[in-house]
């Protein structure tokens, strides 16, 4: 038997070259029933016998050892494995339902949609707009203020044009930007009267109390105002005026806050002439005036219930009026203005004209 | 009694585990050292055997321990000599041996020792000789594999190479020589 006598060589080490290359062959076959003559059945084991104590003893501590560690490998593994399983069971679905979700519905259908929301007022309404953030605006008569329906506490910006008051909801963090248009209105927890009227040539800001940045978007100027100041914005030049409220109502150059379409043509001067107070503080309810001119009391009047002043309400109206007029009682208003100025009520409104 | 073993066994007893290993570890390892000419690889051999034995304890059915532990000692053997048989050192192990004649004066000796002395051998080699022999003859590598893992050519491994082994045949016959003449 050749194998045998391989082996027998192999093991004394008596191989020579060439049968080193028939020995790998023979192993490399593989006969089982070859392999089997050579070692026998598991009976032979009987014969054999190694009764080194210590030999087996260091042998089993061996088999100990890689056994315990495999066992603990494989608990240490398990728990590993059970926990990702866990985890996976609960996230693969939810991402598989997701990705499918995406996938049917296409972004412009499932991301937050960039749709404005606006509220605009009327000729003769008033609206108090609660905005998501807290924020709270009282808007005056031909208002409109739109934001963004994904608006909230991080994101706060609104475009306003018309007259309100401002209610902020303080979060030094998170500015709040009005913008007019010609301007930027920069808050972080206020309260104060804004009035940017579309097609007047100055905007103003009347603060209240805490601060406003106001920036032009012409020139980026930028003025910040403190409380008890106010702001006034030329569009025409793009300058910002910064007064003393208390300095205003003495000075009657100072710049006006709102000007109509028609004050277009008058200059800077002109619109200096105008009284500041003609921005009804409508927070406090009624039409604060304080040493107005006959004219601006007309337009206020005029602007405000949009009707139209005739000749013998306006040729009776000669002097600069200061005191409180009702914002939503027109009869009252002109009532009040037929005491002060002596002409006769029943012939001062005409019906048709009111809205 | 094996029965009682094998029911045990199967069940994750460690106690009937310890105690198939008196009855058959001796036995195991006596026919180990029968058929491996290393002491220390017969031992391995029959370590794996056992660590094997528990590791598949639920998958033994009616089968007998002796049968399943001789089967797995028989395939260890000669997975170890194919592993011995088709490796660089032990053709370089045949060659000294082939060219040792009863002149030469070098004595005959175990694979194993062959190994050992080898190895202190190459010890004394410069650092690039002594690597790649070590990978070429203990770990087995090519040619490529040698150059790609010290990141030299081809042609810088097959020269340290050469020259290492030339050196070790060179001073291998003396060496066992002289352990001779120090033995004696």
């Amino acid at each position: 038997m050749e194998m045998k006598d391989l082996i027998n060589k192999y093991k004394t080490g008596s191989l020579t070259s060439e049968e080193l290359v028939r020995f790998r062959k023979q192993l490399d076959n593989g006969d089982d029933k070859l392999i089997t003559e050579i070692f026998g059945t598991e009976d032979t084991l009987d014969a054999y016998s190694c009764d080194k104590k210590e030999t087996l003893s260091k042998m089993k501590r061996n088999i100990d050892q890689a056994i315990m560690t495999e066992a603990y490998r494989r608990k240490s593994g398990n728990t590993f494995f059970k926990v990702v399983a866990a985890i996976a069971a609960v996230v693969i679905p939810a991402l598989v339902v997701l990705c499918v979700y995406i996938y049917k519905n296409p972004a412009e259908t499932w991301m937050p949609t960039a749709s404005m929301c606006t509220v605009t007022t009327g000729a003769n309404e008033k609206s108090t707009v609660m905005l998501p953030d807290g924020s709270e605006v009282m808007m005056t008569g031909m208002s409109r203020l739109s934001f963004n329906a994904g608006m909230d506490s991080i994101c706060r910006s609104i475009d306003f044009s018309g007259e309100a008051y401002f209610n902020i909801s303080h979060d030094p963090e998170h500015p709040f930007l009005i913008n007019t248009g010609s301007m930027i209105v920069k808050v972080y927890g206020t309260s104060f009267s804004l009035s940017a009227r579309e097609g007047s040539v100055c905007s103003g800001v009347m603060l209240d109390k805490g601060s406003v940045e106001i920036i032009s978007t012409d020139n980026n100027r930028m003025v910040k105002l403190i409380p008890g100041e106010m702001a006034v914005y030329n569009k025409k030049e793009a300058t910002i005026i910064v007064k003393q409220i208390s300095e205003e109502e003495e000075e009657s150059e100072t710049p006006a806050l709102a000007g109509n379409a028609d004050d277009n043509k008058k200059t800077q001067t002109d619109v200096s002439k105008e009284k500041p107070h003609e921005i009804p503080v409508w927070a406090f309810g009624g039409i604060k005036l304080n040493n107005v001119s006959p004219d601006s009391l007309i337009r206020v009047i005029e602007k405000t219930y949009n009707v139209k002043l005739n000749a013998p309400i306006t040729d009776a109206i000669t002097d600069d009026f200061t005191g409180t007029l009702p914002d939503n009682d027109l009869n009252r208003a002109l009532y009040i203005l037929s005491r002060i100025y002596r002409f006769d009520m029943p012939f001062t409104s005409k019906k048709e004209e009111q809205p | 009694m094996e029965e009682v073993l094998i029911a045990g066994l199967r069940q994750g007893d460690y106690e009937a585990f310890n105690q198939i290993y008196e009855l058959y570890a001796h036995k195991l390892l006596g026919y180990a050292l029968a058929h491996i000419n290393s002491e220390s690889e017969a031992e391995d051999l029959v370590q794996e055997v056992f660590i094997s034995l528990w590791k598949n304890r639920e998958s033994i059915k009616n089968c007998s321990i002796r049968s399943y532990l001789f089967t797995a000692l028989k395939k260890r053997i000669i997975s170890s000599w194919r592993a011995t048989a088709q490796s660089r050192m032990y053709a370089d192990y045949v060659e000294l041996m082939e060219g040792n004649t009863s002149d030469s004066g070098i004595p005959p000796i175990e694979y194993t020792e062959f190994c050992d002395k080898v190895s202190a051998l190459i010890n004394s080699l410069p650092a690039t000789q002594r690597t790649v022999i070590r990978l070429s003859r203990f770990e087995n590598l090519s040619y490529p594999e040698i150059a790609e893992r010290l990141g030299i050519t081809h042609q810088s491994v097959k020269n340290a190479l050469s020259k290492g082994l030339s050196t070790l045949r060179k001073y291998l016959p003396f060496y066992f020589i002289l352990m001779n003449l120090l033995w004696k």
